[in-house]
């Protein structure tokens, strides 16, 4: 992994020491963290094969477990599942 | 290399790097852990989820999912999740994730190792990521949902054309496949109408994969992953850092020969192109933070 590089002659006076509070990172982790709860615990809007309403985690299951059929979710009322979070894994195309 | 006798003590060397292979291999371990109940969550680093192992959800997959999504009303959704997952670990640590955690990157590292000469990749192609991340991943999955296309049935996707996906989904496949008789990467019997993948394409990309690590380093992360284009925006501002220690160094250029991703050490190093694996702080001039005041003793 080594590998040699030419490198310029570090001017360590004008070299920044890169210094910074942790404000920033902490309110992006705050924000974050209150996302993730909310993505754990609210519902999605989107309808399940039962006639439930799909938390984020049904959604990403479905996602990964083969897709969501459009002409099922965008179909009238009743006639079909929009997110089957149970469906056979499958292996992305 | 200046006049070493008026520079105090050489700083003790970080012991960070030779950690990195052992972590490396912890979360290799967690992410191919198949557990059930992780499957619903997105993980933070570049990992397939077809992948018959897989923990947790590929962040990138669900965000071109999610985007392909968004123009019908019945499935539109903002993804707290992911959004969250992503926000948090950015927040937390930004793209230590790559050099630490990410089995895609661990996988390219250890085909580095091997003694071949290495091609420097131009920094420049780093922007190539934010290319892959805007147009592929979030726009076109966007605008061909317009036209009424599931992801599933988008002709070009981010998974289509995914190396991860091609070792980590297709290559079980395919031994899976031979198993049963059925050839090369031609997997199980599917129902009419529905065909397995190409089996092109996928034995194409792994051994491009294979190909370019082993002459180049970490040529994915480099040019084309969003989610290491993504994760490295938030190293300006990440709780974990590097700094530079100025009274410490003593130019003798570790820093710099260390570093394989091309970081100019001497300038700046919470920058995009970093992938946080602290090859550059083993002389101790740069070292990792939290933030606060530097370490009693550490001068």
């Amino acid at each position: 992994m080594r590998r040699h590089t030419n490198q310029p002659p570090i001017d360590r006076a004008t070299r920044s020491e890169e210094r910074r509070l942790i404000w920033a990172g902490l309110a992006a982790a705050v924000i974050g963290t209150l996302l993730l709860l909310g993505g754990l615990l609210l519902p999605t809007g989107v309808t399940t094969r039962s006639g439930a309403q799909a938390s984020e985690a049904d959604m990403v299951k479905a996602f990964r477990h083969g897709g969501i059929s459009l002409a099922a979710a965008t179909g009238p009322a009743g006639s079909g599942p929009a997110v089957d979070p149970n469906a056979p894994q499958a292996c992305p195309t | 290399m200046p006049d070493e006798t008026n520079l105090p003590p050489r700083p003790r060397p970080t012991w960070l790097p030779h950690m990195r292979p052992w972590v490396q291999a912890a979360f290799a371990v967690l992410w191919l852990w198949p557990i059930r109940a992780l499957q619903g969550l997105p993980g933070c680093v570049f990992h397939c989820y077809g992948c018959p192992w897989a923990s947790f959800a590929c962040p990138i997959g669900l965000m071109a999912n999610f985007s392909a999504a968004l123009p019908h009303p019945g499935l539109a959704t903002a993804p707290l999740l992911l959004a969250g997952v992503l926000l948090l670990a950015g927040g937390l640590v930004g793209s230590l994730v790559c050099g630490w955690m990410c089995p895609f990157g661990y996988l390219q590292d250890w085909l580095g190792r091997l003694p071949i000469p290495k091609i420097a990749i131009p920094n420049w192609l780093g922007h190539t990521r934010y290319v892959v991340l805007v147009g592929v991943v979030i726009a076109l999955p966007f605008i061909l949902g317009l036209k009424g296309q599931s992801f599933e049935d988008q002709p070009v996707t981010i998974c289509k054309y995914c190396p991860a996906g091609a070792v980590e989904a297709s290559l079980p496949a395919a031994g899976k496949s031979l198993a049963i008789q059925q050839g090369w990467m031609k997997g199980p019997p599917l129902p009419p109408g529905q065909s397995w993948f190409p089996s092109t394409r996928k034995t194409v990309l792994v051994v491009a994969l294979v190909a370019g690590s082993v002459v180049m380093f970490r040529p994915w992360c480099k040019i084309f992953c969003p989610l290491g284009g993504l994760l490295s925006l938030f190293n300006r501002i990440s709780i974990f850092h590097l700094r530079f220690r100025r009274e410490a160094c003593y130019a003798c250029n570790t820093c710099r020969s260390r570093c394989a991703m091309g970081v100019e050490v001497e300038r700046h190093v919470n920058v995009t192109n970093c992938i946080r694996c602290t090859e550059c702080t083993t002389c101790g001039a740069l070292y990792p933070s939290l933030g606060g005041e530097e370490p009693k003793g550490s001068k």
